[in-house]
């Protein structure tokens, strides 16, 4: 799979964790309306004082996310900036990898890394409600491998 | 007689004709997207393009009375020295010779490309492999002809 294209693909870590704590607040708000567990769905909603746990897990998520992408698009290194706000993928995908999905398969990384901190917040929290997530996680990935597997036709030089 | 065949216009079907192969195969599973081949896998390609013509100078070895090749830049030059007059048309079909052999060397590569890949599909072009030769033997037939002398027993 590896080839001559390079790639650069950055994510925001405000991005990829606005995202995360949004979902986080829903799942909340949805678990509130039973009095038994009000007090834990509060603890769902994250906030930015859980800020360095969710870090932590948006690296495990970006190894995973790393080894992903080297399957099914091109071999992937990736690097946090200094104060770790953006996360850049660079991939080196083949000659006739479809520029086209670059942004798609930017949003789909997002949608990825941004499910794996969450399912791994609920783990802590609330196991139970951690388990669609992860097989959410499953989907993101086949939709990785289904842009990654787009090439550009042939042109005729 | 000289047959000049760029390498690019070798490589531009065979790039054409794994892209298509692909498609049609990555509808049901994606991993056969890896047939499809593009400059990055030219250093294989190039080894199968010349297994290729080295098939087709052994082939007509007895078929005229010299033929090789050479890489020259960007191309593959082959010389053939027939046996005899060469005909009056003989550079319309010199044309159709070089094509059908371009067509053989591209067909080829992409059969050992997917015999190494994806070995389940390439069955189906390898055997379009001998129509191609059927094709190179007809046309250097037409050029080149072996002299046969009438066989006279004590030569009388």
């Amino acid at each position: 799979m590896e080839g001559s294209k390079v790639i650069s693909l950055v994510l925001t870590t405000s991005g990829l964790l606005v995202q995360m704590k949004e979902h986080s607040y829903y799942i909340g708000e949805s678990l509130k309306s039973n009095p038994q567990i009000m007090e834990l769905a509060a603890k769902i909603q994250a906030s930015d004082d859980d800020n360095p746990v969710l870090q932590d897990f948006a690296q495990q998520g970006g190894t995973k996310l790393g080894n992903i992408l080297s399957r099914v698009v091109g071999k992937t290194s990736y690097a946090w900036d200094e104060g770790k706000t953006n996360l850049t993928f660079t991939v080196k995908a083949v000659v006739n990898f479809m520029d086209s999905q670059k942004d798609m398969l930017k949003d789909s990384m997002l949608g990825y890394l941004s499910c794996y901190v969450l399912s791994k917040w609920l783990n802590l929290i609330k196991p139970d409600e951690s388990v669609r997530f992860e097989a959410l996680l499953t989907q993101y990935e086949e939709d990785m491998r289904q842009l990654g597997a787009q090439r550009d036709k042939p042109i005729r030089l | 007689m000289i047959i000049s065949i760029p390498l690019q216009t070798i490589l531009d079907r065979i790039h054409t004709r794994n892209y298509y192969v692909g498609e049609s195969y990555k509808a049901k599973d994606l991993d056969y997207s890896i047939v499809q081949s593009s400059y990055d896998n030219i250093d294989e390609l190039k080894t199968s393009v010349e297994s290729a013509l080295d098939e087709v100078v052994g082939m007509l070895l007895k078929r005229a009375k010299e033929i090789s090749y050479v890489w020259g830049n960007d191309r593959y030059d082959i010389t053939i020295v027939p046996y005899g007059r060469i005909p009056d048309n003989g550079e319309e079909v010199l044309r159709l010779l070089g094509n059908a052999i371009t067509d053989y060397c591209a067909q080829y590569s992409i059969y050992q490309w997917l015999l190494v890949l994806k070995p389940d599909i390439a069955n189906p072009i390898g055997s379009l492999l001998p129509n191609i030769i059927n094709k190179i033997t007809k046309y250097i037939g037409m050029i080149s002809n072996p002299v046969i002398r009438r066989y006279t027993p004590f030569g009388i």
